[in-house]
């Protein structure tokens, strides 16, 4: 069985290629928009293939051959709803009969209301418009595999992190520059998902006998706080922990704090100020202060979702890598 | 290389820079015979006003690295875009956009030039040789970007042709005219803050997909690894500023396929030894470092001109542009400072137009990028794989058992 693997050049695109391709199958078909996205996949001897993510063709010719279709790209908000229908048909054209469409669990918010589920309804409310083309997109995609008789499973993901990762890249980046900000003293639930695990839920739905046409929330097995994701990267990284910045989130209006002005910081150690301003991200904030574990339990029932990676073992992963791409090597060495 | 430019500086024959600059030069095909000369005198004689240019690959390399310099000269009168030739039809129409009344072909074969063209090749290094030898049929003077060649040897053959051909081959290494790479030279070579000691470089960017750009075709030719990508320039740089070089330890992370991150560790001449981190698939800072006796300077790679120096025990170091000399008695060279990489690429094309047309000698003529085709090599020879602590068990294992030597690879 050989699976076709969109967005070959991105973080989980590269990362599910690398992991099958080492790991245990299946045979891939690594398919990107354009061929300088494939530096990682092409670090392998497999087959790499370009297509137009918005031609119905040009996209089913890339699909020859594969028997399901693993859709790890996210295009810009204003395509998202059209590169969905043309996914869906060029599988269709193409014969492919399951596609695993790798969704977000941000379709329920940056801080999914308390008691959220798969059936909790999904709105397009948000003040991120990105946002809400997820939703637009993930709708469009159960739509059109009802209409074509397609299998489709959407894997809404949890905050993703892992080697190569613009999230461990931009937190290691701020712990080991002093810029590190947790809001709330990081009580927040992180709902984070090693890129590993997500991994391991493509092959579960791959293979999934159940479940096509819904939608599963996948995160990490362990609920874990802000503040545990933090301190265990700092841990990695040897950072000390006392260097981690709070914020009062009661000073926060909702969804509005971009740059954090020193005067509304508290920090924990009485050293002088960092080099650079601190800074924590609108998104981030938010995200800091979900107070909801997002529940797996349907992607562990109806495919049979195993989480293998524990919080501190990806994050063990994760920094191995961040210290080679500093060019720690010759260290190491 | 560097032996004999150190001689000069110790024995004062030279001020470093300028004595340099002759070594570095080469005389034209042209300069070389007499009566050849006088055929491409008369030949030279036909091009009427702008030189003829035929851009041979018009996918990201080209509109990256040549398109912005060819529209300054052709708008200058300096030169005109005669045509454009790609086997991808949108690739080919996209470089048509910025020179509309230029040809379109599909391959060169397709293309009617007079001698003394130039034809411009960016296409991957393992079309180089073919399609340096069918320009260099027709009469037409080459530019080819780096690397020359898929191989040393390739390239050398290339070199023999142009010369049997009586035809300027160049090699595009504009990195050559940053003002921040002479300078680095000038301090290896005349020792100005004593002699080098060692260095360390990062140089790393992500291939981005280019904007405004066509999707890619359908049909493609894999992506060159880092070695050729980003390490055919920092390894050019090395051997021009400090000699030839031996590979003491390289790594790279191919497995079955090409390398995307590769770790070298590089001696030199008089035991100046140093590291070079390449990646391709996560930006790095883009410096480089170089201690020598009596202080530290850094290169921001990213700017043709910034530098961070640092004097001895001086109590801070100094960053800025490198400006004008204050004094012309006290420099070796008096030419324009390049801001940007499109200036030095002006620059090249422009030393390069002067060679075939004016008979000036070439700044960096193709036998320049043999070092680094045989540091290339050599890398390659003794490869290791790289050590990935972030893989789990399993997939390390398999990821070693990917990883045979690159000589395997490459046949």
């Amino acid at each position: 069985m050989k699976i076709a693997v969109t967005g070959a050049g991105g973080f989980v695109g590269a990362r599910l290629i690398e992991s099958f391709h080492l790991g245990e199958g299946p045979t891939l078909a690594a398919i990107a928009q354009h061929p300088s996205e494939f530096t990682s996949a092409a670090r392998f001897a497999i087959d790499l293939r370009v297509a137009d993510f918005l031609n119905v063709d040009s996209l089913a010719r890339s699909f020859t051959g594969c028997s399901a279709v693993v859709h790890a790209t996210r295009s810009a908000p204003a395509d998202m709803k059209r590169a969905t229908t043309v996914l869906c048909r060029a599988a269709a054209q193409a014969g492919v009969r399951r596609i695993v469409f790798l969704s977000s669990a941000d379709v329920h918010g940056l801080r999914p209301p308390v008691g959220t589920e798969e059936k909790s309804t999904l709105h397009t409310n948000h003040s991120d418009e990105l946002l809400n083309s997820m939703v637009i997109a993930e709708r469009q995609f159960f739509t059109e595999c009802r209409q074509l008789g397609l299998a489709g499973y959407a894997l809404r993901a949890g905050f993703l992190y892992g080697p190569r990762s613009d999230a461990i890249a931009s937190l290691a980046a701020a712990l080991q520059g002093g810029r590190a900000w947790l809001v709330h003293r990081g009580k927040g639930i992180c709902n984070s998902l090693y890129v590993d695990n997500l991994a391991a839920a493509v092959r579960v739905a791959l293979k999934a006998k159940t479940g096509a046409g819904s939608a599963f929330l996948v995160t990490d097995a362990e609920a874990v706080t802000w503040h545990d994701f933090y301190h265990t990267a700092a841990q990695e990284l040897n950072v000390a922990p006392s260097s981690i910045r709070h914020l009062d989130a009661t000073s926060i209006a909702p969804g509005s704090a971009a740059e954090i002005p020193e005067a509304t910081a508290v920090s924990t150690v009485q050293t002088p100020a960092p080099p650079t301003s601190p800074f924590l991200s609108a998104d981030m904030i938010a995200r800091q202060q979900c107070e909801w574990q997002l529940p797996t339990a349907r992607a562990t029932k109806e495919l049979g979702y195993r989480p293998t990676v524990p919080v501190a073992e990806g994050m063990r992963r994760s920094c191995a890598w961040w210290r080679f791409a500093q060019g720690e090597f010759f260290a190491a060495a | 290389m560097a032996s004999s430019t150190h001689h000069f500086s110790r024995t004062g024959r030279g001020t470093g820079e300028a004595q340099s600059a002759k070594e570095e030069t080469a005389p034209p095909p042209s300069r070389r015979r007499g009566k050849a000369a006088k055929a491409e005198v008369s030949a030279t004689e036909r091009i009427s006003g702008a030189a003829e240019i035929i851009l041979v690959g018009c996918g990201p390399v080209a509109h990256q690295m040549h398109m912005p310099a060819l529209q300054v000269l052709q708008n200058a009168g300096r030169i005109k875009v005669r045509a454009v030739v790609d086997p991808a039809e949108g690739w080919r129409e996209w470089g048509r956009r910025n020179f509309p009344t230029a040809l379109s072909a599909a391959s060169i074969d397709g293309v009617v030039a007079p001698p003394d063209t130039l034809a411009i090749i960016t296409t991957p290094a393992r079309f180089h040789a073919a399609q340096c030898n069918a320009a260099l049929k027709r009469g037409w003077h080459v530019l080819c970007n780096t690397p020359l060649a898929a191989t040393a040897r390739e390239a050398a053959q290339m070199i023999t042709a142009a010369q049997q051909h009586e035809r300027v081959l160049a090699v595009a290494l504009p990195h050559r005219f940053f003002p921040a790479a002479r300078y680095l030279r000038t301090l290896c070579h005349d020792h100005l803050l004593g002699p080098p000691i060692s260095f360390g470089i990062h140089d790393g960017t992500t291939r981005a997909a280019p904007e405004g750009g066509p999707p890619g075709p359908e049909k493609f030719e894999s992506p060159d690894g880092v070695l050729n990508e980003l390490g055919v320039r920092v390894f050019d740089l090395l051997t021009w500023w400090l000699g030839s070089a031996s590979v003491k330890h390289y790594a790279d992370d191919a497995m079955g396929g090409v390398e995307a991150n590769a770790f070298i560790e590089l001696t030199f001449p008089e035991n100046v030894r140093g590291t070079v981190h390449l990646s391709r698939d996560w930006p790095t800072t883009q410096s480089y470092t170089f201690v020598f006796e009596r202080g530290i300077v850094r290169w921001d790679a990213t700017s043709p001109s910034r530098l961070t120096l640092q004097i001895a025990s001086a109590p801070s170091a100094l960053q800025g542009e490198l400006v004008t000399p204050l004094s012309p008695r006290h420099s070796s060279v008096n030419e324009p400072l390049l801001a940007t990489h499109d200036q030095a690429a002006v620059a090249e094309l422009e030393n390069i137009l002067a060679a075939f047309v004016r008979r000036e000698p070439l700044r960096v003529p193709a036998t320049e990028a043999m070092h680094s085709l045989h540091l290339i090599e050599e890398c390659y020879a003794r490869r290791t794989p790289l050590p990935q602590p972030w893989l789990p068990q399993n997939e390390a294992v398999q990821a070693r058992a990917f990883s045979p030597p690159m000589a395997l690879r490459r046949s």
